[in-house]
């Protein structure tokens, strides 16, 4: 456990930054309060005393300011990569981030669609991303449900809804692709909609990044992502990787 | 040789008012303005000027040469002053309202965008969002005469009722900084949201977060209204205490509040879902949820805070919301992309900055119709400002 350095009053940041480690920090146990105190009020450099004191999977991570368009939501990037009709008559939807738009685009794309063969959500390219997006990508598939994920950190494990938003899609059959890119919250969904959506899972293990991390403001060019709370899914193991049910056929792109 | 220069010097200040003249084929003195509370200032970012329209003609009588992507304009009515910022130009250009010249050209930060004026009317706070910086301007002195650093990309900012504090909205983080006047620094941050959780393989952490883009004060200054876009709520800053009192659980993907002008109401568009949360501010309740458009930029209220009108900029409407029977009161189609609006302070009149079209449309507000297409405004007008109406940007 850390112990806040002496800091001069009124160092708000410095302060946040503390609160922050001590909250969601499990994986910065190798830092020290006084390996942080030598930096002073200086937050960059207290960020890399995190980073490189911790176990690895903190980082900092440089921020491109995106322009004033973005940021006001005038442009945003797709999160779909479009839609095919496999041979089968199913359609295969490619969800491929969990971007700003991610639950209006793909609602709204499945109501256009002829789902009536089944769906097959392609998550092959889906690296992650924003965690409440994801849960409510589920959320259109599985309905509101208590307790559907457990987060796990140094306090205790404490269970996680997966909240509603109308009703969900209604899908004959509902089949997930995954990959060896398949990561964090796009590995994520495909274990809840398994588990709670009846979904097949199709392809190759999946990366197996099962832990949250949180973005902590430095300043106005660096973020620290902070390695927090490790992700359960009951029933489901993601560490090491989330098992298919079956490979896809040999060159195969969809089942 | 002087009286070469005394020619000179009166050119540079008389010729921007003439170019700006010709170009609105205005012929009026350089009094022009004496009561600059009659008329809504447009930047228009294309064209790189401010467009001045007389609210009892609804036209353009003027348009004044400022710096490149003007986003916000800023009027001081005390010291008849308008300000624009120039987001390409790194610069503010103060103009003089009874000249119509500019006054100053002022270098600031990287790409200041956001400003708000003191309550006496002497102080500008500019946000320079590029740079993580708060420049604060003194209007009489017409210079720089502080730099506040430790912001995460500033956007709105809101002055302190007595104008000690400034409270910055961080759009890049998920706290607000407080900004001591006196001391030019920052001198608190108050949470509103824990850190943002990401489940991702090489994120960039920089994709598209939107921490809080405004903290809207009430009337008399004890609460404030901070929106965070991934956090899905509303926090309420009590800002003399300066701590959150409580999160309101909104829709997907908020914006920022507005207030209504008789403060009874903050409503937050939610352009995650397309709709309304309305929010009692003596409750501290979500009284109501209604359907709204797509990329909301903006909301107006008027006719005695009857009727909301909700700007939709992806689908060029204003979406009409009934305060008093709080449910959806039908949609007013506009002929252009619109950004940002301004009600006249009698709540008679909304003008609506319609980009791609060049033009404002005026809103009679009682009746809820566009009662007239304001011509000759610019290259893509971006919003709309007036003395003593409730002002607020993108």
């Amino acid at each position: 456990m850390l112990v806040a350095p002496a800091v001069a009053a009124g160092e708000g940041a410095v302060a946040r930054l503390l609160e922050a480690v001590e909250a969601h920090g499990p994986a910065t146990e190798g830092v020290t309060a006084e390996a942080l105190g030598r930096c002073g009020t200086d937050l960059l450099c207290a960020a890399r005393r995190i980073v490189a004191g911790g176990d690895g999977r903190a980082r900092l991570q440089r921020r491109d300011h995106p322009d004033t368009d973005t940021i006001r939501w005038v442009t945003t990037r797709a999160s779909l990569g479009g839609h095919t009709q496999a041979s089968d008559g199913r359609t295969v939807v490619a969800l491929e981030r969990f971007g700003r738009k991610v639950e209006w685009e793909l609602r709204a794309a499945l109501a256009d669609l002829q789902l009536g063969q089944g769906l097959v959500l392609d998550l092959r390219d889906n690296r992650g991303g924003d965690f409440g997006r994801m849960l409510r990508v589920a959320a259109l598939f599985t309905g509101a449900l208590p307790d559907a994920l457990y987060l796990v950190d140094g306090s205790g494990r404490r269970p996680v809804a997966i909240p509603g938003n109308g009703t969900p899609v209604a899908a004959r059959a509902l089949t997930v692709l995954v990959g060896p890119e398949t990561a964090s919250s796009g590995e994520i969904l495909a274990a809840l909609l398994r588990r709670y959506a009846g979904a097949e899972l199709a392809g190759r293990r999946t990366v197996g990044k099962d832990y949250l991390l949180r973005v902590v403001a430095i300043d106005q060019n660096w973020r620290l992502l902070l390695p927090a709370e490790r992700v359960e899914v009951p029933g489901e193991t993601l560490a090491g990787g989330l098992v298919p049910d079956r490979p896809l056929p040999a060159g195969g792109t969809t089942p | 040789m002087s009286c070469f220069r005394s020619i000179l010097r009166r050119l540079s200040f008389a010729l921007p008012a003439a170019v700006a003249a010709v170009v609105a084929g205005w012929s009026g003195g350089a009094t022009a303005l004496e009561d600059v509370g009659r008329y809504v200032y447009v930047p228009n970012r294309a064209s790189a000027d401010v467009a001045i329209i007389d609210t009892v003609k609804d036209e353009v009588v003027v348009r004044v040469p400022v710096g490149k992507v003007p986003h916000q304009v800023v009027v001081a009515e005390t010291l008849a002053k308008l300000v624009a910022s120039n987001t390409e130009d790194d610069t503010i250009s103060v103009v003089n309202l009874k000249t119509l010249a500019v006054e100053a050209t002022i270098k600031l930060g990287d790409t200041p965008e956001h400003m708000a004026l003191s309550p006496d009317g002497a102080l500008l706070a500019v946000g320079n969002i590029g740079a993580g910086t708060v420049s604060l301007v003194s209007l009489a002195e017409v210079r720089e005469i502080a730099r506040v650093t430790g912001l995460i990309e500033p956007h709105n900012l809101t002055f302190s009722p007595d104008g000690t504090l400034i409270y910055v909205a961080n759009l890049g983080a998920d706290h607000i900084s407080v900004v001591d006047v006196a001391k030019a620094g920052v001198v608190n941050e108050i949470s509103v949201a824990e850190p943002t959780p990401l489940a991702a393989s090489g994120h960039d952490a920089s994709a598209e977060f939107q921490g809080i883009v405004s903290v809207t004060g009430t009337a008399d200054g004890r609460l404030g209204f901070a929106a965070h876009g991934e956090g899905n709520t509303l926090a309420v800053i009590d800002l003399q205490r300066q701590s959150k009192v409580k999160d309101i659980q909104l829709g997907e993907l908020p914006w920022r509040a507005y207030g209504t002008a008789d403060g009874r109401f903050m409503l937050v568009p939610n352009n995650g879902e397309r709709s309304v949360s309305i929010i009692s501010t003596a409750s501290l309740e979500v009284v109501a949820t209604l359907p709204g458009g797509a990329d909301m930029t903006g909301v107006n209220t008027g006719w005695f805070d009857s009727t909301a009108f909700v700007i939709s900029r992806g689908e060029d409407k204003a979406v009409l919301l009934d305060l008093v029977g709080m449910k959806n009161a039908g949609e007013i189609a506009l002929p252009g992309t619109p950004e940002t609006g301004v009600t006249t302070p009698d709540g008679r009149k909304l003008y609506v900055a319609l980009s791609e079209a060049g033009k404002v449309a005026v809103i009679d507000t009682r009746a809820r119709k566009v009662v007239k297409m304001i011509d000759g405004v610019g290259e893509e007008p971006w919003g709309a400002t007036m003395v003593g109406a409730i002002g607020y940007c993108h």
